[in-house]
């Protein structure tokens, strides 16, 4: 536990001395779901225009909400992820406000009773260590609309497709002190929530979305006055805009200016915040229980059904790798950042030696899948065809540069690595009556150099590569290394 | 031409079953009626051409016996049902052109029944009135007029169309919406029976919502027997609606007679203070009389919060308004008045749009949301209504009913109480504690003033007791002496 | 309490419509004589009490999660005031 106020965590330097960054984001992450929260059309990213809008997502005259079961499951699901307290007793509230894209005239949300109350999630850093995230509450919500200001010059236009998409509000802590943190967290966050598959977390689509309040002060000051940056939708952005935000805070305080509270929107032009002038009318939400919709009465039955659903998540797998496979925590990070990950190397380590197997898929197969831009769920290498290619190293088959190049033709055939050595000849040259004719040759070819090595002991590297290159790197290296040394008699 | 004032529904199922007369011959009769009543303004819209092409169907049905339950039968729907391809106004110059391309559950339920539409009812703007006066399309008049003055009087509000198109025998039927009093204070003022069911019986989805807590769809009828019909095909369980009650439905027609030998109606005497006319306070006592000669034991009960129950409404009924009213922006559908920024927009559509009345209480429901007045207006209304439930589930303890008037007076005229809105709000000092509690309430014509004008008188039972409504209510039917038919004054 | 006409102005900016001046006095007196009558509500003592919101004590019903619903897109365009390319149209909105 670092969260002591006393201590500030991470700083910031002033022209008048130290800064502290506090941060609380609200994370706003759509809900896996097939339909909407109170409307039976398809919750599904794109589709042409209004074709995903049913006469509820509409407003309609007379249009009435209904539920959708599964909306609340994820909740609960996501909440018992955050081992959080889960409310029986939750209430639908609306928030009323005038916008285009919200075609009631209010957003249904949850106020004074959200569905989930407090959690906690463990996060870890660069550094690594540890730090724990208070969470306050997560609700439900509707999504509202779109609106493009880019298709005519006097108007804005307005799709109601994502209208009435359900939206689980995340709201934490202000427990966060810097932009590498909160960047940490919402990455945590995200893999809890695709652990749980509540949550397909893509940014890019708008899926998961982040409103971060910054504030500054002198270590171990009270809060000061906070802004709110309105949805960010990338975790990079998320940095940036905090970044930028708390110098901009800390110079308009040292400046002699006062923060005010307001909503600024992140400029992903030029990595400034600026103020959103056209939301800071006084608003005024007037929030009241939705008279259409009873309050949710949840029994114990219901939630622990839920609970039998819940994975693995990301913490225990780490736990468990620490333990079960000696891996090092950093290790660990990197597996369980995605559940594919974490599976793909738990099938490969079977009967094997989990570092080696960790090196292989964080080393040569990711690199490669990031090349060329493959999830590794469609991975070309498969688990079992890695499995056998640590194999044939362990075995003796290969030495690692023929692993590596092996590796190469299975990404591009998908072929099994022991077809690929048989194929293309590749197995190691071990037996050390050849390794010596090529040492011979290569010893008898440079006579200058052989009587440089006795000197210079260390320049038998050069041999070695020189025997390697000659064999087509299908000499054992250690072989040829031993051979060299008892030739020259060192 | 057959004679309409003598049709009730129950009379038309059966003459045109029997084949006494067609639909078609029917339909055409009320038509004409209609036309030759224009005076009163009951009809926001007729539905003439689809409603002969529909008794035709209905009559070759009848022929091949293979009639549904309400075959032919001709209903006017107030203009807050949204009906599919007929235009629904909410006789708000907001939704003058609006035209649903889906049906209301409740109307949905009835045509496919065999009902037949012939018009969209006028009403007060979005139900919020309790005169007809608020209507953008001017003001229904009262068939009913004083036998001692030649002033036009109202029918009551907010279905107050409803109301005056079945007493003037311009639909046999009609159905209507309730929130505050909407369906018993029009059905008092016009000599009609007129059912607010148990909150959750009937589906609201369809209907233009006022106060979405309280709002309540039932019919207003002729007689008793006829109100227990309409229920019947009304009411049901909708999963479309998540306030529609699962509550078990019957045939409400066969819960009339029967003995109510040994039942206990209560009386509530402290609404005796709420300033309600001698002609009423008469008429009330004769009524318990009726009781207590069908064998039926009185008990004087208290309702202490009731009196609460008026201020208690107009917190809670125009803040829910003002957010369901909030959807009329001139975006998506009805007026729209253009203007240089969004702002601009929303304010002129909806200053435009809406009417006087409409504006007040939605002024009025925003304040009392607004941040620093919700605890101290909207929440604690929330608190009183609850002990204004909990009186009723007391009284009930030991009544099977309670019977009260239904309004403190009879019908005014025109123009009398639309420049005092709290004079106006008091006419349902009697009906809107049952809306608070959700409980099912009836109000049958139970006898005429000294001007001759309809009064009524309301019964309430426990949540989901309509049964008892119609058994009781038939005592008043059969007990009072005086007819309530208008004189047809208004004809062409 | 009596209402000023500043709240009137408030009001009428939060409920998104237009009044006039003598609509802004008029609604001024009207409102606080409302307010002051539903200030008898201030007698009933009401400690303890829970609102209460609806008459109906049944938990909300849920429903299944299908896809049952949108693809009627001139449904919801028949009303529409103005409309483009199967969008609604309003004056330019400055973020
Ligand atoms: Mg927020
Ligand atoms: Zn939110």
């Amino acid at each position: 536990m670092v969260n002591d106020i006393k201590v500030a965590r991470y700083t910031l330097e002033g022209q008048s001395g130290l800064w502290e960054t506090v941060i609380g984001i609200e994370v706003h992450a759509q809900v896996t779901s097939e339909s909407k929260l109170f409307s039976g059309a398809s919750a599904s990213y794109g589709g042409s225009p209004m074709s995903h809008v049913s006469l509820v997502d509409a407003a309609m005259p007379g249009m009435l909400p209904v539920i959708n079961q599964q909306c609340v499951r994820q909740a609960i699901k996501t909440g018992l992820g955050l081992k959080a307290q889960i409310n029986k007793f939750s209430v639908f509230d609306r928030k009323n406000y005038f916008y285009p894209d919200l075609p009631q005239g209010y957003q249904i949300s949850q106020f004074k009773y959200p569905i989930v109350g407090e959690g906690e999630v463990r996060v870890t850093l660069k550094d690594n260590s540890d730090i724990r995230v208070g969470i306050e509450r997560l609700h439900l919500e509707q999504d509202a609309g779109k609106s493009f200001h880019d298709i005519d010059p006097e108007s804005s236009y307005i799709d109601l497709n994502r209208s009435g998409v359900a939206l689980m509000e995340i709201v934490t802590k202000p427990d966060l002190r810097s932009a590498d943190e909160a960047k940490a967290f919402v990455t945590k966050l995200r893999t809890i929530l695709r652990y749980l598959e509540t949550c397909d977390g893509n940014m890019e689509e708008g899926s998961l979305r982040a409103d971060i309040n910054v504030s500054v002060r002198k270590p171990g000051d009270e809060l000061g006055t906070r802004c709110e940056i309105k949805n960010v939708n990338s975790i990079k952005f998320i940095g940036m805009a905090i970044d930028y935000e708390s110098r901009r805070q800390i110079d308009e305080i040292e400046n002699g200016n006062k923060i005010i509270q307001e909503t600024r929107l992140f400029d992903v032009s030029n990595g400034k915040t600026r103020s959103m002038r056209s939301k800071e009318e006084a608003h005024d939400y007037r929030y009241f229980p939705d008279p259409d919709l009873l309050p949710l009465n949840l029994d114990d039955n219901f939630i622990s059904e839920i609970a039998k659903e819940i994975p693995e998540l990301p913490d225990e797998k780490k736990d468990r790798f620490l333990r079960n496979y000696g891996l090092s925590s950093y290790d660990a990070d990197i597996l369980v950042s995605d559940k594919k990950y974490a599976e793909y190397f738990e099938k490969v380590t079977v009967g094997r030696d989990p570092k080696i197997s960790v090196n292989w898929i964080t080393g040569e197969l990711f690199s490669a899948l990031k090349r060329l831009s493959i999830d590794i769920t469609n991975s070309p290498v498969s688990c079992d065809n890695l499995g056998e290619l640590i194999d044939l190293i362990s075995e003796g088959t290969l030495s690692g540069r023929l692993a590596k190049d092996v590796f190469e033709i299975m990404l591009e055939t998908q072929k099994n690595p022991r077809i690929i050595v048989k194929e293309e000849n590749l197995s190691q040259i071990t037996d050390e009556g050849s390794i010596e004719k090529i040492v011979d040759k290569i010893l008898g070819e440079n006579p200058d150099k052989v009587s440089e090595v006795r000197e210079k002991p260390k320049m038998i590297g050069w041999f070695v590569g020189q025997v390697m290159k000659e064999s087509q790197g299908k000499a054992n290296p250690s072989s040829v290394n031993e051979i060299i040394q008892k030739k020259l008699g060192l | 031409m057959l004679d309409l004032k003598k049709l009730d529904l129950v009379t038309i199922r059966n003459s045109l079953r029997k084949g006494d007369f067609t639909s078609e011959e029917l339909v055409g009769s009320y038509i004409d009626r209609i036309n030759n009543s224009k005076k009163l303004n009951t009809y926001n819209t007729l539905n003439i051409e689809n409603a002969i092409n529909l008794a035709k169907e209905s009559d070759k049905r009848i022929l091949k016996k293979n009639y549904r339950p309400m075959e032919g039968i001709p209903i006017g729907i107030k203009d807050l049902f949204c009906t599919k391809g007929v235009k629904t106004t909410a006789s708000s110059k907001m939704l003058e052109n609006f035209t649903p391309t889906y049906e209301s559950t409740i109307t949905e339920k009835l045509f496919y029944q065999g009902m037949i539409l012939i018009g969209k009812l006028s009403n007060d703007e979005f139900a919020m009135g309790s005169s007809n006066e608020t209507s953008y399309l001017g003001p229904v008049l009262n068939p009913w007029k004083k036998e001692t003055s030649d002033q036009y009087l109202v029918p009551g509000g907010s279905s107050g169309g409803s109301a005056a198109a079945v007493s003037a025998s311009l639909c046999p039927v009609a159905t209507a919406t309730d929130t505050g009093g909407s369906i018993r204070q029009p059905a008092s003022f016009t000599g009609t029976v007129g059912l607010k069911p148990t909150y959750g019986r009937c589906s609201r989805w369809g209907i233009v919502a006022f106060a979405s807590s309280l709002d309540q769809a039932g019919p207003i009828t002729k007689t008793v027997a006829d109100s227990a019909a309409m229920l019947t095909h009304m009411a049901g369980y909708d999963e479309k609606d998540s306030t529609s009650s699962t509550a078990k439905n019957e045939n409400y027609e066969e819960a009339i007679g029967g003995s109510l030998k040994g039942k206990t109606i209560g009386i509530p005497h402290e609404f005796e203070r709420l300033d309600i006319s001698l002609d009423i306070q008469n008429n009330w006592e004769s009524a318990i009389q009726w009781y207590k000669d069908a064998g039926v034991n009185i008990k004087s009960i208290k309702l202490p919060h009731s009196k609460y129950a008026l201020p208690a409404y107009y917190i809670i009924a125009p803040a829910e308004a003002s957010s369901n009213l909030a959807r009329y922006d001139g975006v998506k559908y009805g007026s729209r008045v253009e203007g240089e920024v969004l702002d601009d927009l929303y304010k002129k559509t909806r200053g435009a749009g809406f009417g006087e009345e409409v504006k007040r209480r939605i002024m009025m429901g925003t304040y009392v949301l607004s941040a620093g007045y919700y605890d101290a207006y909207y929440l604690k209304a929330q608190k009183v209504r609850r002990l204004i439930h909990q009186d009723f589930v007391d009284a009930f303890g030991s009544v099977d009913a309670i019977l009260t008037p239904t309004t403190p007076t009879t019908a005014f005229e025109i123009g009398e109480n639309v420049s005092d809105p709290l004079k106006m709000y008091s006419n349902d000092i009697l009906t809107v504690p049952v809306n608070l509690a959700g409980l099912p309430a009836i109000s049958i014509p139970s006898g005429l003033d000294k001007d001759g004008i309809p009064m009524g008188m309301q019964l309430i039972t426990k949540h989901f007791d309509e049964n008892s409504l119609f058994q009781f209510g038939s005592i008043i039917e059969m007990s009072r002496s005086d007819m309530f038919q208008p004189k047809d004054w208004w004809m062409n | 309490m009596s209402i000023t006409k500043d709240t009137i102005l408030k009001i009428s900016n939060l409920a998104k419509i237009s009044i006039t001046e003598d609509e802004t006095l008029k609604l001024q007196s009207e409102i606080s004589s409302i307010i002051k009558w539903v200030e008898t509500l201030n007698e009933v003592n009401t400690d303890d009490i829970e609102p209460m919101t609806n008459s109906l004590t049944n938990s909300l019903r849920m429903r299944e999660d299908n896809v049952n619903d949108g693809n009627k897109i001139r449904d919801i365009l028949l009303n529409s005031p103005t409309e483009d390319d199967n969008f609604f149209v309003v004056p330019k909105v400055i973020e």
